[in-house]
């Protein structure tokens, strides 16, 4: 049933709203969670979704997502608050479930876990938007530069056990945690034109098309959830230091590759294409057939490249994160400050500060957290979210960094939000 | 953990409730579309095209407008034996035993001929036999005279047992491709003859059975569909009247209406002779007709009505060309051909007497046909493609198909960039036609494609580029789309007033289409 869409958008925003309320941007709890007691076996659910852009709106997304009809002035406004370069649009969804298991002495404990991560990134300029939504008319007689595009989806899952091993100095806490992962790669198909240019003739009497491009697929024949289409390795580390009012962490995660079978495709060509419309070599001699064969063949055959069937490795994004967090006024507030970035990825560096009101109930702590956040897949963006942590036996966040992109869909992006629930066994 | 589970569901709504569906919106392209170049090879085959000193061009056609086969020249009859035998009775035939053996020479009935030798290029020989023995009977039918890679011909076939009181009878295509039949007799002296033998034979898994003085035995054997491939002997002499009969002429049939005119035309009347019997030919008439003015214009020459003779053909011992014809050539330069021509015609129309072998048995019986040789009257044309044309029209109907209409494109503008290097204007109509042939709509290219500048001796100085541009509302697009086939009707006139322009192998008219289309694209 297709739902209006300012009345879907509505029913979005509310659901959201109600559910998606935060604490800290979400990262995998087996590294150090100060909520529970480490000291006990723990199964933790981490789960992440979300859409972002730097360039594009809420609401344009939205109508693209709800299949609108997209007018001039919807296109118009979504292109001027495009940069010049560098777009992203992207979605990622990924889920988590750990136990952790506390080792008999040297306070040592283990965990293992399986994490499921889909991912979608679009990497793209301001004239590939232009040209996309408008057509070629408006840049007759132009260089129309095309650099920088790029299109991804990878879906994987791993299989991670690790170690983290705890000392006590001087009231402080060190933690170093250390694990690896088998990667199963599921599916993975990655576009790429480093460098682009289009030149339409000012009477369209020809068409010059310049790129280089690069092609890597898997196996496209089997592509479901849990499709062995790869596999690889990775590693994960993290330290943590904590005293009474301040804890720093430093982690990398997913230093590792997938191997993709030898069922993979991939190409890679640098090519000029001069096209001068289809060529009738007897106009006397012509018929519709002839021209829906031509129009087909020429046009696939002016991009059929030789693709290798061979199997190939490619990194899966690797996530750096530092962040440090300071209690105050008797650890009544406490704020955070954290930069996260993904290397083998289009998303950027971002910065995030996190204020956090804890209120504590009895034997619970329950936290109320605005936070602010500039990069990454989006611009900037302000969320918020809510944790509570009762009696160290279960920890409960959820949260979500978009509020502002609820409020003005029209002026900003970003949907979505993290859940983390924690309970000791 | 219900509880967790449902927050999970929850949290993970919104994004389900979000329905995927197709975006749309509107896109302005700007695009080549079709682009060709065309010479005179594009307009006419090679095999047409001639290339003056001068490098201009004629067109070079040769028309068969009469043939006379083999099958005119001998009446070559089909039935070559039919025989009606009553049987001895009383005694007894035992299984295996060859109760019937027959031996005869056919003497063909061929008016006025006399063949001795033929080779079949294609055919069947026909079997036929009746039997009211009550037991299988095998008959044996053999030619000896007649071999095929030196084995004779020979049919071998089971008459069935006849049911009680009645006949039985069987019916066989034997195919006599590629045989070789000698029909002059057992003394090699004679012609028309076919010798052959019938054998009847009691099956072996028959009973022994005693003949009845009402039994009856026949066998009619017959040539079906037979075409020669080579024939030898004496073809007589005889006279043949043909006509007024007509044949068509398709070389100038795309052109509807408008006029030519030439500056001279080359033309010979050729006959040539793949017989080898010596053959006198008259042409009593030859008349240009075209159909769609209903004009005729009758070839004025002073071979009308005259008898030529022509000498029989020379057999070559090349396999591959066994025959060199013999040629006769009259030049029609000094006729009305020119009028013909430029009477576009699309039939010809013709009266013929032929008269074989008219002073009799001169070649002794070595009179002689090959296949796919007879006598043939061609008119063999050159013409200078120098040429005035005025609201010259070739109207042609092509096959056009664009596939489903997928509603996508709203509206577009057409230009057609002609870069026209042909000494000829040209005004171009496309006529949308349906599956009836009727027309639902038109595409007027409002400007004319301009002819280029000529020098003093009427030559293309450089091409000349006409810009066309053929607006396509939305209506006019849909129509497209349920459009099958197309007729496209082009208009020409020369350019240099009154004086002959020569076409150049070099000259070519290079057209590009391109779009302007405003597109709804649907994801």
């Amino acid at each position: 049933m297709t739902r209006p869409l300012i009345k879907t958008n509505k029913y979005c925003r509310l659901i959201v709203a109600l559910l998606c309320v935060v604490s800290l941007h979400g990262f995998s709890q087996q590294y150090y969670c100060e909520n529970i007691d480490t000291g006990k076996y723990y199964l933790s659910l981490n789960s992440t979704m979300e859409f972002n852009s730097d360039g594009l709106t809420n609401n344009f997304a939205a109508s693209f997502y709800n299949g609108s009809f997209l007018d001039n002035s919807m296109k118009t406004n979504a292109l001027n608050r495009l940069n010049t370069n560098n777009n992203i649009l992207a979605y990622l969804f990924n889920t988590d479930i750990y136990l952790n298991i506390p080792g008999k002495k040297n306070n040592i404990n283990y965990y293992a876990g399986f994490e499921n991560h889909n991912l979608m990134e679009i990497g793209f300029n301001k004239n590939f938007f232009q040209l996309f939504f408008w057509g070629n008319k408006t840049f007759t007689g132009q260089q129309l530069s095309l650099d920088d595009l790029s299109y991804t989806t990878l879906n994987f899952q791993q299989l991670k056990a690790g170690i983290s091993k705890t000392w006590q100095k001087n009231n402080a806490t060190y933690v170093l945690t250390a694990g690896v992962g088998f990667n199963n790669g599921q599916n993975l198909m990655k576009y790429e034109i480093p460098y682009g240019s289009l030149f339409t003739q000012h009477n369209a009497e020809y068409l010059d098309l310049n790129m280089t491009i690069g092609m890597k697929r898997s196996d496209t024949l089997h592509s479901g959830f849990g499709a062995e289409n790869g596999w690889g390795f990775s590693a994960d580390v993290a330290y943590v230091f904590r005293d009474e009012n301040n804890i720093i962490t430093c982690q990398l995660e997913d230093l590792g590759f997938i191997r993709w079978k030898k069922n993979s495709q991939s190409y890679s060509k640098d090519t000029l294409v001069h096209f001068e419309g289809f060529e009738i070599s007897n106009l006397f001699d012509i018929n519709g057939e002839t021209i829906s064969g031509i129009s087909a063949d020429s046009l696939v055959n002016e991009f059929a490249f030789a693709k290798t069937q061979d199997a190939f490795s490619e990194m899966i994004p690797m996530r750096i994160f530092i962040s440090y967090k300071r209690y105050l006024f008797k650890r009544w507030l406490s704020l955070t400050g954290s930069l996260n970035s993904y290397a083998f990825s289009v998303y950027r560096p971002q910065l995030r500060l996190t204020g956090s009101l804890n209120i504590p109930v009895k034997n619970s702590v329950i936290s109320i957290c605005p936070s602010i956040e500039a990069g990454g897949y989006g611009r900037f963006n302000c969320g918020l979210g809510v944790s509570a942590a009762i009696n160290k036996k279960f920890y409960v966040e959820l949260q979500t960094a978009y509020i502002n992109s609820y409020l003005f869909p029209k002026k900003s992006a970003g949907l979505g939000g993290f859940i983390s629930i924690i309970k000791t066994l | 953990m219900s509880k967790k589970i449902l927050i999970l569901l929850l949290f993970c709504l919104p994004m389900l409730s979000c329905r995927k569906m197709e975006p749309s919106w509107e896109v302005d392209v700007n695009a080549p579309l079709l682009k060709s170049s065309l010479g005179i090879n594009n307009i006419l085959p090679d095999s047409m095209i001639g290339i003056n000193n001068d490098n201009s061009l004629s067109l070079v056609y040769k028309y068969s407008f009469y043939d006379f086969s083999f099958d005119s020249l001998v009446d070559f009859p089909d039935t070559i034996s039919q025989k009606d035998f009553p049987l001895p009775g009383g005694f007894p035939v035992n299984p295996g035993q060859t109760f019937f053996n027959f031996s005869e020479n056919s003497h063909l009935s061929i008016s006025g001929a006399q063949v001795t030798k033929v080779d079949f290029h294609s055919g069947f020989l026909a079997l036929e036999v009746f039997s009211s023995i009550p037991e299988p009977v095998i008959v044996t039918y053999t030619i000896p005279n007649a071999t095929n890679l030196g084995l004779p011909l020979q049919i071998t076939e089971t008459v069935p047992a006849a049911p009680p009181g009645t006949t039985a009878s069987f019916v066989k295509l034997f195919d006599i491709s590629g045989y070789s039949m000698d029909m002059s007799g057992p003394a090699g002296i004679s012609a028309n003859i076919i010798t052959s033998n019938i054998k009847a034979m009691m099956h072996p898994s028959a009973h022994t059975y005693y003949l009845d003085s009402l039994d009856k035995f026949a066998f009619n054997v017959r040539f079906k569909d037979i075409s020669i491939q080579y024939a030898k002997g004496y073809f007589g002499s005889h006279d043949f009247a043909f006509g007024p009969d007509t044949t068509g002429l398709n070389i100038f049939d795309k052109i509807s209406s408008g006029t030519f005119d030439f500056e001279n035309i080359k033309l010979h009347l050729n006959v040539e002779n793949g017989f080898g019997a010596d053959l006198q030919v008259a042409f009593d008439d030859i008349t240009a007709i075209n159909s769609k003015t209903s004009h005729a214009v009758s070839l004025n020459a002073g071979i009308i009505g005259q008898s030529i003779n022509i000498s029989r053909a020379v057999e070559t011992g090349n396999p591959e060309h066994p025959v060199n014809p013999s040629v006769y050539s009259y030049n029609l330069d000094n006729s009305n051909i020119l009028d013909l021509i430029e009477n576009i015609p699309d039939m010809i129309s013709y009266r013929i007497k032929v008269a074989t072998n008219p002073m009799g048995n001169i070649s002794s019986g070595n009179d002689f046909v090959y296949y796919n040789n007879p006598l043939k009257a061609i008119l063999d044309m050159e013409i200078p493609l120098s040429l005035i044309a005025s609201n010259l029209t070739l109207t042609d109907t092509v096959d056009f198909d664009l596939g489903e209409n997928m509603g996508t494109i709203k509206s577009a503008t057409l230009s057609l960039y002609a870069d026209n290097g042909f000494p000829f204007s040209a005004q171009v109509q496309l006529f949308l036609l349906n599956e009836n042939m009727q027309v639902t709509d038109s595409l007027l290219f409002p400007d004319m494609i301009a002819a280029p500048p000529l020098n003093s001796n009427y030559m293309v100085i450089h091409p000349v580029r006409s810009v066309i541009q053929i607006p396509l509302p939305g209506e006019k697009i849909s129509r497209l789309y349920q459009t099958k086939k197309m007729r496209v009707v082009a208009r020409f006139n020369t350019n240099g007033a009154s004086h002959h322009v020569k076409i150049y192998d070099q000259y070519r008219l290079d057209l590009k289409l391109t779009g302007d289309f405003s597109y709804q694209i649907q994801l």
